[in-house]
């Protein structure tokens, strides 16, 4: 064989680099439901980020919906400050929560909660009962960059309290999902007095960092038609017209506008 | 009759309550879950009774302090109790904080008879107690038989001693309801899948057979109980019969099961020991299943750099989980370490800890699933979720449940990962509930209710009548006291009369559907579940 021994170890180190899986980091992704894969870049929840939900009513839906994908793909979430949060629906916008594990702990325990989290689970879900400093944010995202797992930090919109400005709260999230409040919520199914609400439309502005530093805007269904899941567009009107009268008069609903005595 | 079984056992009643240490004419309640656990003979003069919600205990008594429950304060608390005892009798079984079992055969002859030792433990206990409590004392053929005599004479106030040979007769009359006592774990502990304990829904199950008292149990034939309830009739049979035995299926504990720490450097704080304990339980649970067995008794030894050492043994219904021995270490540390405070004692720190299996029996648990039944993302779940426990408590860390029920808030509950079957998780129930809203189902329930008002076109309040109409259409709609906003569009209302058979757990409601606009500054748009109950609307939930 030709060549001596530091030929023959470059050569090897060529083979290596020949050979060698390339991972980039678009293919370090969590699937998610195919409504919010235009939201996000590269189509998935990039391992190691942080994204930060808000925005006006419809937040928490939006949130829950992005961690059903990964869920019912086998990644556990982790949750953590969500005690005002509706479990069943989540399981009805696509969570399986089989694989939802949540930590109950004191506001002083949260740094150590959340870093217990980031360490084991791929996606952590940091709920807006408790709004951690600027500090801690910024350790939890290290740790998860770290880690691989994925931040996704729920902003309160929809208590009754004031909400904080828009994108103050988690500064540095690589991916910031803001359900415009400019645009109109449209509910479809209630009417009035009858009906019930049914399906949502919203528009989300979607921006970040990273590759995600084009804004984009889209429109949901969320909840989709049959109040369950997440659906790309206008959620199709259905007829929410007025039942028969006699129908309605049992039910004793006084038709639009009110009787006065 | 073997009477190396003969034991004495001692019930607190309330302990969770007793445990506060509050005035005898406070009246104060325990909750978990949002339901009364425990509540002091104030408290209970007022109505106030196990199993009510918060806001019907505070509604039957105004004056009622609320506190939550709190295992590590319990157990706290109880250690006098046993420091106390161990003066008297050696091995002492603590079953749960506030209920510990003595067996009698030596103790009574040093004492002079069952009653004489009765009598003395009854005035240890109540004087190493701080505040006002019920104690009962039994004796009885078997532990089992003392801790169900001890909790019937909680109602005495003394100590009842039931003649050798005689427990069957004297358990006779007693409701069957009783034996739940003996075969849960505890209260809130190791809940059974469908939401209420093991032994619960045996006797519900037997009393809606007819068999209503206790002699009815012990009625049966051994072999057809056996054969219809399983192991858990079994242990109830032998409770109800007297016929208390050392079970078939307890075998020798082979001597090298017993797992041994020694911690270096040696901690000076509980939670440091109960990391290490929770490690070492996890390796004790190995080795055990690695026979195919389980410990319904572990001793648990703790020495100190002082050359001091203590042990006790700790008794568990059903067989005991990693968890449940760590959360037992940290109990006693933590009881130990106070009570060795309060007595001016400097002590050093834990050098060695060491379980010590007392009891086995035949492990009857589940098969693992042939793969091993996990897969890498929930091994790494599971390790992180055992450091939360072992840093917060093994109540931290919860997995959602479903069960049945109405309201958004009561169709899932959160349970302690600890007592969940992983590879056997109940799905979500088939047939729809009767009554309850159908999807989508609200994304944020608020846990304390705000109160709101509910105004018609001319301001004047909106009521449903008891026909389920609302008396006027809701136009205006005020969430928070301050803001009012109108209300687009709305829908129901949708009644429900929960429970009327039950005169204290009845509850009627009635839910409307608001989508509200214009809420002060941004919030349009907004989807709300308000409830009206008594007259009062509540904010129940909110579809974010």
């Amino acid at each position: 064989m030709a060549g001596g021994r530091p030929e023959r170890l470059a050569a090897l180190r060529e083979l290596i680099e020949q050979v060698q899986p390339v991972v980039a980091a678009h293919e370090q992704t969590l699937p998610v439901d195919p409504a919010l894969r235009d939201l996000l870049p590269f189509g998935g929840l990039q391992r190691g980020t942080t994204i930060c939900v808000g925005g006006g009513p419809g937040a928490t839906s939006l949130a829950l919906a992005l961690v059903a994908g990964p869920s019912r793909s086998g990644a556990w979430v982790g949750c953590v400050s969500v005690d005002s949060l509706g479990w069943v629906a989540a399981a009805e916008l696509g969570v399986d929560l089989d694989r939802v594990a949540v930590v109950r702990a004191d506001v002083d325990e949260w740094p150590t909660v959340a870093a217990a989290l980031v360490d084991g689970f791929d996606v952590v879900l940091c709920g807006p009962d408790h709004r951690p400093d600027q500090r801690q944010v910024a350790r939890l995202a290290g740790r998860a960059r770290e880690r691989g797992a994925v931040v996704v930090a729920l902003e309160d919109s929809a208590s009754t309290r004031a909400r904080p400005a828009p994108g103050r709260s988690w500064p540095g999230a690589d991916v910031r999902l803001m359900v415009d409040p400019a645009s109109p919520v449209d509910w479809q199914g209630p009417g009035q007095g009858w009906g019930r609400l049914r399906s949502r439309s919203l528009t989300v502005l979607a921006s970040g960092r990273h590759g995600a530093d084009r804004a984009r805007r889209i429109v949901l269904g969320l909840p989709g038609p049959d109040g369950v899941g997440v659906v790309p567009g206008d959620v199709a009107r259905p007829a929410a017209t007025r039942p028969a009268v006699d129908v309605m008069e049992r039910a004793g609903v006084v038709p639009f506008p009110a009787r006065s005595a | 009759m073997s009477s190396s079984l003969r034991s004495l056992a001692v019930e607190v009643a309330d302990f969770p309550a007793v445990a506060l240490a509050r005035p005898a004419e406070v009246p104060v309640a325990v909750l978990r879950a949002n339901r009364v656990v425990a509540a002091s003979s104030a408290a209970r003069a007022q109505g106030v009774v196990v199993g009510l919600r918060r806001r019907e205990a505070q509604s039957r008594c105004p004056s009622l302090e609320l506190h939550p429950h709190d295992d590590a304060r319990d157990a706290r608390c109880f250690e006098p109790a046993l420091q106390a005892l161990e003066d008297l009798a050696p091995r002492i079984e603590v079953v749960r904080p506030g209920r510990c079992v003595v067996p009698t055969r030596g103790p009574s002859r040093y004492h002079g008879g069952d009653r004489a030792l009765a009598g003395l433990v009854w005035e240890r206990v109540r004087d190493s107690l701080d505040g006002p409590a019920v104690i009962g004392v039994g004796v009885a053929d078997g532990p089992r038989s003392a801790q169900v005599t001890a909790f019937e004479a909680t109602r005495v106030g003394g100590p009842v001693v039931v003649p050798p040979g005689a427990t069957a007769e004297h358990l006779a009359p007693l409701p069957v309801g009783i034996l739940e006592q003996v075969l849960d774990p505890g209260p809130g502990r190791s809940p059974g899948r469908r939401g209420a304990p093991v032994g619960e829904r045996l006797t519900d199950l037997l009393r809606r057979l007819g068999v209503r008292t206790v002699g009815h149990l012990a009625a049966l034939p051994a072999p057809d109980v056996s054969a219809r309830f399983g192991a858990l009739g079994r242990a109830a049979h032998q409770v109800a019969t007297g016929a208390e035995s050392v079970a078939a299926d307890v075998v020798d504990a082979p001597a090298d099961l017993a797992v041994i720490h020694p911690v270096d450097p040696p901690a000076d704080r509980v939670d440091q020991v109960a990391f290490v304990a929770k490690v070492l339980a996890d390796q004790f649970d190995a080795r055990l299943g690695g026979r195919g067995l389980a410990c319904t008794r572990v001793l648990i030894r703790i020495d100190t750099v002082d050359g001091e050492q203590l042990e006790r043994l700790w008794r568990h219904e059903g067989a005991l989980t990693p968890g449940a021995i760590a959360q037992r270490v940290r109990w006693q540390l933590d009881g130990w370490l106070r009570f060795r405070r309060r007595a001016g004692l400097v002590e050093g720190g834990v050098c060695r800890l060491e379980l010590v299996p007392d009891q086995v029996v035949v492990d009857a648990g589940r098969q693992l699933g042939l793969w091993g039944g996990s897969d890498d993302a929930t091994e790494r779940a599971l390790r992180s979720a055992a450091r939360l426990q072992g840093q917060l408590g093994v109540d931290a860390v919860l997995v959602p449940e479903w069960v049945g029920g109405r309201s958004p808030s009561e169709r899932i509950r959160l349970v302690p990962l600890e007592g969940v079957d992983l590879a056997g998780r109940a799905p979500p129930p088939a047939a729809p509930w009767p009554g309850s809203l159908p999807a989508p189902s609200p994304s944020r329930i608020w846990s304390s209710p705000p109160m709101v008002q509910v105004v018609d076109a001319h301001g004047g309040p909106v009521q449903v009548s008891g026909r389920g109409h609302l008396s006027a259409v809701p136009v205006h709609c005020c969430l928070d006291g301050r803001i009012w906003s109108s209300v687009r569009s709305w829908a129901g209302p949708w009644c429900s009369d929960e429970r009327w058979w039950d005169a204290t757990a009845h509850r009627r409601r009635a839910r409307i559907q608001v989508v509200l606009d214009d809420g002060g500054d941004h919030l349009s748009g907004t989807g709300h579940l308000l409830v009206l109950e008594a007259g009062t609307w509540w904010l129940e939930a909110t579809y974010d």
